[in-house]
């Protein structure tokens, strides 16, 4: 006993002395008044090493202290010598015994008794929001708590990842699955359509979000949006709550209309130390993608699309194609090469994770550690993170207790250099490229042997084929020697004070304070080698390092307060807040082009010095808060919010905005004439809910007229008016109602129903065209629109519904719907969206239009390959002539069927032949063209949810789980680059079924090298992006007491995780799990550009309690 | 006692902040917000720089190429277009629509903003520094005044009517939304504003630089003579070239070394208005992509074949060529022409343009020639002497007669001789009649300024003068050498100028659209 506790007794005398210290210093004036002794056991009479001796005062609150000393003896120096002390000692009995002037006081102390009495414990699980406590029961908003013990032993390195599927109406969709990149999150559906829908986080009450400076907002946005919950290690959370209406999210005011994740962490609690240590091993793999041409079935394929537009045996007379052995080139073009099985690989993750938690009567702390390395499935992907928290509580007095949290995670990003703007040049995913790259070319230049050579192999600039193929990059060289290296440091420290102004005995007046810091570095580093490809463009030898550091302080005061009423039929909480948040950051950045070499990648060697730059902002923000939660009979409950947001992003006369919010339930089950007639129904309350809530634009400074520098010319510095003063911006206002119904049977089943409708006015809009003639492209702002979103969601939960001894069954399942109705915009936002169609291949109209949803696709109805070139009535029917409604040819005056065009009229028209693609003549007019152009369907998912049983049986668990969306809409732009045989780029197997010569019946059209128009925008790329996911099937086993016990161990868990086993899906692309885009990229569309998938990954994991 | 001490404390804590709107005002601290702009001279030349500085951005050098040559006869499809200039390739194949990214005019307004907002606030120093006289004010003004010429001249030759902004734009509450004005409005402010300008700008700034990259007398009166050219106003033309001529600034430099010193090292004797780019500051990207450079010698644009000619290799000439021309049986031009081997170099059967890429060529024994290309970035020049000369000429022939030909055969002969060392003078006897003097000029224009964004606009002069576009279309027509592709010129009149991006016309409906390119769609939004 006495040994298993030595570092506890340790530790503790080292937080106690330095708690202490603190408070003894400065006190000698006290008087000498010293009390002195020794403590002994009363068994052994042994003396007890660091018990602990505290004088206290009337509230309890520690005035001195000291522990014993290797002898068991102690001296303290008492301020009051008619006041109490107290003797303390880990497994004994805690004493308290007053001093009344005595100089000597030996103390014995009892050993715990160590049998537990059965005690009964009454408590209600409580919603609490900093100062703001009240029983969840009493909750009238529309809030879903979930708890972290659902998660464990899954390996996920971000918290978002285990939440999907578990939330209704919260809707998340993993970008990609490259190490370190995040996922997009909505909850409700998009109330914004400025490109950031993504909720508010909050962590223990401090709003985590970063605020970037705008030039560091790389274009590449998308990819990071949810990056940044990345620094928290998700064994650190405890639990996650949910804020989806307004009622709720109206206390996040300006910031809380896209919905709020609060995050809690972990805490230390009272006992004996406690030290966990686990860890994960996962093993990814990349599932298997499109099946793409070998080298030979590619130039057999590229010789045709090169004959087919000219007819014309020259025109395929391309040396690359050609087999020739007289090329001197010819061994780096007879090749077979699988890039894309080039690039990928298995990965790996390692986690380990250290946690040493426990605490006194005056203290607890919880201390964890974390190290995760991983290994992307696509090669040169690397991801390495420590994180680390410390948590720190420590009551001063009955009154005043204080508390401190320590968080830092440092992350080391190895990216592929990819996926990225590039100065305005899209960099696709290298799994793209290696989609793309033409397979008939060698990885490495080979020698006339067929050697490989050390060195990667690219096309020459001399070479005729098409520039995209000659300048593209190496896919492998490009992952192997081009660097993407990301490096975040965040270090978050926090000080909490809460003091009770009046005995919280007889009525509570509490005031709470805290202060938050948030230190956020990071550092880019890129480099492009002259290596990977060939192009002379000053792309080459390009490095590009920037950093930023940004600094955020957040207080917040408040004081709640909660009467005690005679009468118990009430019960009030009210509560004020004021809140305050200032922060800055810099950044920096250089570019340089041609350097020297490529052994010295760094942007400040010598070099053309392409770009620099350097930009600080700052900003403030601050906000009053009023709370109030009334409840009469623990049945009738009322809550009300009032916010009021001040922020430096807005001119004077927008600079605050108000946000109310108002709640009622109705608890009717606990109605005494219900209990009686329904005693099955054990909850049964309705909760109507109204509030407001905002969003803010990303940028500062909008409302002033700025003046930037702009470079010299000769020697005279520029400086350039760069934006237009917006004087009239405002908030964006979500206005919500939520109708909600949670039912009980049996406290078995758990119904939570919630409907709800959103209205949010002042849409704001980012980068409106406004006409040139200003001098200026943009605005950056507008608040220009109306939209609207309703629908709903079930969550259900049945706990141990089976139930024997041994063995239990849980069940959830959750369900959402929603839409979203564009009601209003202003015509220069849907002029400035809306581009006219452009006549290309590839490019579906995107548009945003009134009445319909965000993330509408438009495009042209595909409708196969015209069989025949030449229209014979009655036998060669399908040929490309134009038909009216009846499906007749039309004629003309001479009785000859008039030919089907594409853009008749127009520069670009095209005569259709046969083998080429029929779309859909709407109107019948022979001309494809614009007006054939129709609505194809919507990016959003109109249901979504996840289901999943576990099964308990003695101490072995089996957890399993299901997530799915249905109705949603996909472009499957992957496919489309792999099927529209227009380039030299390579094509999937589908492309075998190609249309050849008159008469093939086929889906697939004939291949024409840049000609014609067989890969418009149309429905044939347009899928169904419904799926069923089998999440995860996980196996739990915690070994029996007896068995771990002789090894001084706690506990040891052992888990076993099948992730990602089985995706149910129509969907012919790899994953359908896809992204949804900006408004800025593709009107928040759902495109499929080879992202790297949702790998299929194991984990086996081990959890070891001391 | 000390609780309330506490208590009191607290509340000052909550408080003390609750009256501060001054917490809510943050400054920019990158950047100088308008409210502390505008207090000294300093800022008013910061500003001045950036009128220059807009006029080098690459949107702008593009336009210039694009909307004053690319249409025209001496450019083609060079080697391997980047699919960044897919509207580039769109334009050469004769398909011009109201989507083409170069029928954006946005970086010429920029410009003109940038103009605007200096005369806007500029005098308003005066008051605030006292450094900053009423002499100092004219001549910033003077400068601003040109360039905002500069650039509406430009838009008025490629739209022929565009919206005259004379406003500085500060805020979103100011009126956007502005229709065309006509095309005489335009080119009056213009020659309004130059003649204020005249008044101040200096002659002389004290340094080579500033006398070729800043504003001088010698380019107003450039601008000025071509604004009168283009306004068919001979007369005026002739006055102010004549200003120019006379300025013994300017002088021509020989045949043999134009390439080298008005084009690679830049500045030259004979340069009255060039943008100045330094590639450690702000590298001329334009011109190095469709021109070439060292590492890539090809550039995008090219040379038709139908033109060349290149004495070195083949001594026929292209069925078009302006070298080796064949004026009758007894005359011809240009046979031992420098700018024919200057300009332009063959490289697979294709010819790249030379001019500006290059540093210099060497004749081997043999006649074969090494081209050495530049690694540095070119200035680009918008005025030189000759252009000045040929300006006169052109002016001086269409006033007719013959003592005005024999004016215009002097002009002429001096550019022409220079570059043809071995050659005869050129005489009026072997041309006589109008006609033929006026193809003359225009010739010799495309020979000595080939490639310098110059002959679309010759072309659409000529065009305007005949009323009609046939001989244009003549020309241009030129370039292609299947005899099926005869619409790359212009249809009708209004053709030859650029449509209104479509977007702009969205963003602003105010704007009609220039008749040619309208379009009767009844689509709405």
């Amino acid at each position: 006993m006495k040994k298993a506790n030595r570092f506890t007794v340790l530790t503790l005398s080292f937080f106690l002395t330095l708690a202490i210290s603190s408070v003894c210093y400065g006190q000698s004036e006290a008087g000498d008044n010293i009390i002195q002794g020794t403590v002994t056991s009363v068994t052994d009479k042994e003396a007890l090493i660091g018990a602990s001796i505290t004088e206290i005062d009337a509230n309890n609150r520690v005035i001195s202290g000291t522990t014993t000393d290797v002898n068991g003896h102690y001296v303290l120096k008492v301020r009051n010598p008619n006041g109490r002390i107290t003797v303390a000692y880990i497994g004994f009995d805690k004493q308290i015994l007053k001093i009344s002037n005595r100089k000597t006081l030996d103390v014995e102390l009892a050993e715990k008794d160590n049998i537990m009495q059965t005690v009964e414990v009454l408590a209600q699980k409580r919603q609490t929001q900093g100062g703001f406590s009240i029983p969840e029961r009493e909750v009238s908003t529309a809030i879903q708590r979930i708890d972290t013990k659902e998660f464990e032993g899954l390996q996920v390195s971000s918290i978002d990842e285990a939440l999907q599927g578990r939330i209704s109406g919260l809707d998340i969709v993993a970008n990609s699955s490259d190490p370190g990149t995040g996922t997009s999150m909505r909850i409700r559906g998009v109330t914004s359509i400025t490109g950031s829908s993504q909720p508010l986080i909050v962590v223990n009450g401090v709003p985590y979000d970063i605020q970037v400076d705008q030039n560091f907002d790389f274009a590449n946005s998308n990819q990071e949006q949810y990056a940044n919950m990345l620094s928290i290690n998700p064994d650190d959370i405890l639990e996650i709550s949910v804020l989806k209406d307004a009622g709720a999210a109206a206390i996040w005011g300006s910031k809380g209309a896209n919905g709020v994740l609060m995050i809690t962490t972990k805490r230390g609690l009272s006992g004996p130390t406690r030290i966990d240590y686990s860890y994960r091993y996962t093993r990814t793999v990349q599932p298997k993608g499109m099946n793409m041409l070998n080298g030979d079935q590619f130039t057999m394929l590229m010789k045709e699309a090169y004959f087919n537009p000219r007819q014309d045996k020259d025109a395929s007379n391309i040396p690359e194609y050609n087999y020739d052995t007289n090329n001197p080139e010819y061994e780096n073009y007879n090749n077979n090469t699988d890039w894309a099985s080039e690039v990928t690989q298995p990965g790996n993750i390692n986690d380990h994770y250290v946690t040493i938690s426990g605490g006194g009567e005056r203290a607890n702390y919880r201390v964890s550690g974390g190290y995760l390395f991983q290994n992307g499935t696509i090669i040169g992907q690397k991801y390495n993170r420590i994180s680390s928290r410390a948590n720190l509580d420590y009551r001063v007095s009955d009154r005043i207790r204080f508390g401190a949290e320590f968080s830092l995670t440092n992350s080391d990003n190895d990216k592929n250099h990819a996926g990225m703007k590039i100065e305005g040049v899209n960099w696709p995913s290298i799994l793209n490229y290696a989609y793309q790259k033409m397979p008939n070319v060698s990885v490495y230049a080979q020698d006339k042997d067929g050697n490989n050579t050390n060195k990667f192999y690219n096309i020459p600039t001399t070479s005729g084929i098409s520039y995209d193929q000659r300048v593209m990059p190496n896919p492998v060289a490009l992952a192997s020697l081009a660097k993407f290296n990301e490096k975040a440091l965040r270090i978050t420290p926090t000080f909490r004070l809460t003091y009770d102004i009046l005995n919280p005995e007889k009525q509570m007046l509490r005031f709470n304070s805290f202060i938050s810091f948030d230190i956020n570095n990071s550092k880019v580093s890129r480099f492009l080698p002259q290596e990977v490809s060939n192009t002379y463009w000053d792309g080459t030898n390009r490095a590009e390092d920037s950093e930023s550091e940004s600094m955020n302080i957040f207080m917040d005061n408040n004081l709640a307060w909660q009467p005690k009423f005679e009468n118990k039929d009430h019960s009030l909480l009210m509560y004020g807040s004021f809140q305050l948040s200032t922060g800055s950051s810099t950044w920096q950045n250089i570019l340089s082009y041609t350097l020297p070499s490529s052994a010295a990648p760094d942007a400040s060697n010598d070099a053309f010095l392409a770009d620099g730059g350097s930009s600080h902002s700052s900003w403030r923000s601050l906000a009053y808060m009023f709370r109030g939660h009334y409840a009469y009979k623990t049945r009738y409950i009322a809550d009300l919010t009032y916010r009021i947001d001040g922020s430096t992003k807005f001119g004077e006369k927008n600079k605050y905005g108000h946000f109310p919010g108002v709640s009622l339930k109705y608890i009717l089950s606990d109605e005494p004439f219900l209990k009686e007639s329904l005693p099955g129904l054990t909850m049964f309350a309705i909760r109507p809910a109204w509030g407001m809530s905002g969003n803010q634009p990303k940028w500062e400074y909008l409302h002033f007229s700025r003046y930037q520098n702009y470079g010299t010319y000769i020697d005279m510095n520029a400086v350039k008016p760069s934006t237009l003063q917006l004087s009239n911006l405002k908030w964006e206002t979500t206005n919500s109602f939520n109708l909600g119904f949670d039912v009980g049977l049996w406290d078995k089943y758990i119904f939570d129903i919630n409907l709800y409708k959103k209205n949010t006015k002042d849409l704001l809009f980012p980068d409106v065209a406004i006409s040139q003639i200003s001098g200026f492209g943009s605005l950056s702002y507008i608040n220009g629109g109306e939209m609207n979103n309703s629908g709903w969601e079930v969550n259900f939960y049945a706990n141990n519904f089976i139930r024997t001894k041994n063995f239990g069954v849980d069940f959830t399942f959750n369900l959402s719907n929603y839409t979203n109705v564009l009601v209003d915009l202003y015509q220069g936002i849907l002029d400035s969206y809306n581009g006219d169609f452009n006549y290309q291949n590839g490019s579906y109209l995107t548009r945003i239009q009134k009445g319909n949803s965000f993330g509408s696709i438009y495009g042209f109805r595909y409708k196969g390959v015209y069989k025949y070139d030449k229209y014979i009535a009655g036998i060669q029917e399908d040929a490309p002539v134009a038909k009216d409604a009846s499906g007749k040819a039309i004629l003309d005056q001479n009785n000859n069927p008039k030919y089907m065009y594409f853009a008749y009229g127009q520069t670009t028209k095209y005569r259709f032949r046969g083998g080429d693609a029929i779309y859909e003549d709407i109107n019948h007019d022979g001309s494809i063209d614009e007006l054939d152009i129709v609505y194809l369907g919507n990016a959003n998912p109109k249901l979504n949810g996840g289901f999943g049983p576990t099964f308990r049986y003695k101490n072995f668990y089996m957890k399993m789980f299901f997530n799915f969306r249905y109705g949603n809409k996909i472009i499957n732009q992957a496919r489309m680059n792999a099927e529209n045989m227009y380039n030299d780029d390579n094509q999937s197997v589908a492309v075998n079924w190609r249309w050849r010569v008159d008469g093939d019946e086929t889906e697939m059209p004939r291949a024409l090298y840049r000609e014609g128009y067989n890969w418009l925008g149309s429905d044939r790329y347009v899928e169904d992006g419904s799926f069923l996911r089998f999440k995860y099937l996980q196996f739990n086993y915690s070994l029996p007491k007896e068995i771990i016990k002789p090894y001084h161990l706690e506990k040891v868990n052992l888990y076993l995780t099948f992730n990602n086993l089985l995706v149910f899906t129509k969907y012919t692309g790899v994953d359908p799990e896809v992204g949804y885009g900006t408004l800025t990229s593709s009107r928040g569309l759902s495109v499929d550009d080879s992202a790297t998938p949702r790998t299929k990954d194991f984990t086996f994991g081990i959890t070891i309690g001391l | 006692m000390k609780r309330k001490f506490f208590i009191y404390s607290l509340l000052v804590v909550v408080f003390s902040f609750s009256s501060c709107s001054e917490w809510l005002n943050t400054k920019p601290e990158s950047e100088i917000i308008l409210e502390e702009y505008w207090q000294s001279e300093a800022d008013v030349q910061a500003v001045l720089a950036s009128c220059y500085r807009g006029l080098t951005e690459s949107s702008v050098i593009y336009r210039m190429v694009v909307w004053g040559e690319l249409r025209s006869d001496n450019m083609i499809t060079g080697y391997g277009f980047p699919s960044g200039l897919y509207d580039m390739q769109r334009i050469l194949e004769g398909n011009l629509t109201t989507v083409n990214s170069f029928s954006s005019w946005g970086s010429f307004y920029s410009v003109i903003n940038y103009c605007n907002t200096l005369l806007h606030f500029a005098p308003k120093v005066i008051d605030r520094d006292n450094n900053f006289t009423e002499f100092d004010l004219k001549r910033v003004e003077a400068e601003a005044l040109t360039i905002r010429a500069l650039a509406y001249f430009y838009l008025v030759r490629t739209f022929k009517e565009v919206p005259w902004i004379e406003d500085a734009s500060i805020n979103d509450t100011q009126n956007y939304q502005q229709a065309k004005d006509s095309e005489q409005t335009i080119i009056s402010n213009i020659i309004r504003d130059l003649l204020i300008a005249q008044q101040s700008v200096p002659l002389d700034y004290g340094s080579k630089e500033y006398n070729k990259g800043r504003v001088t007398q010698g380019l107003v009166n450039s601008l000025l003579a071509d604004v009168y050219l283009w306004n068919q106003e001979y007369d005026k033309c002739i006055a102010a070239c004549d200003k120019v001529l006379t300025n013994k600034q300017y002088k021509l430099v020989n045949g043999a070394n134009v390439l080298s010193q008005v084009f690679y090292l830049g500045n030259s004797n004979e340069s009255i208005f060039e943008l100045q780019f330094k590639e450690t500051v702000n590298e001329n990207d334009a011109i190095k992509v469709l021109y070439g450079y060292s590492s890539n010698s090809l550039g995008s644009i090219g040379f038709p074949v139908t033109l060349a000619h290149d004495p070195g290799e083949n001594e026929q000439p292209g069925a078009y060529s302006p070298f080796k021309y064949r004026v009758n049986s007894t005359v011809t031009e240009s046979t031992d022409d420098v700018r024919a081997t200057d300009s332009y170099y063959q490289y697979g059967g294709k010819y790249y343009i030379f001019k500006y890429s290059g540093v210099m060529r060497m004749e081997s024994t043999n006649g074969k020639s090494v081209y050495y290309f530049r690694s540095n970035t070119p200035n680009w020049i918008i005025y030189r002497l000759s252009d000045v000369m040929l300006m006169k000429s052109e002016a001086l022939v269409q006033k007719d007669g013959k003592d005005n030909f024999n004016k215009a055969m002097d002009l002429i002969n001096e550019t022409y001789l220079r570059s043809n060392e071995s050659g005869d003078s050129l005489r009026v006897a072997s041309y006589n009649t109008k006609i033929e003097m006026e193809k003359l000029v225009l010739r010799e224009r495309q020979r000595e300024l080939l490639f310098e964004g110059k002959r679309w606009f010759d072309l659409v002069r000529m065009a305007r003068r005949d009323n009609s576009t046939s001989n244009l279309n003549t020309y241009v027509d030129h370039k292609s050498s299947s005899a099926t592709s005869s619409t790359l010129g212009a249809l009708v009149m209004d053709a030859m100028y650029m449509p209104i991006s479509r977007w702009e016309i969205e963003a602003n409906p105010r704007l009609k659209q220039n008749p040619f390119y309208e379009e009767n769609t009844s689509s709405t939004r």
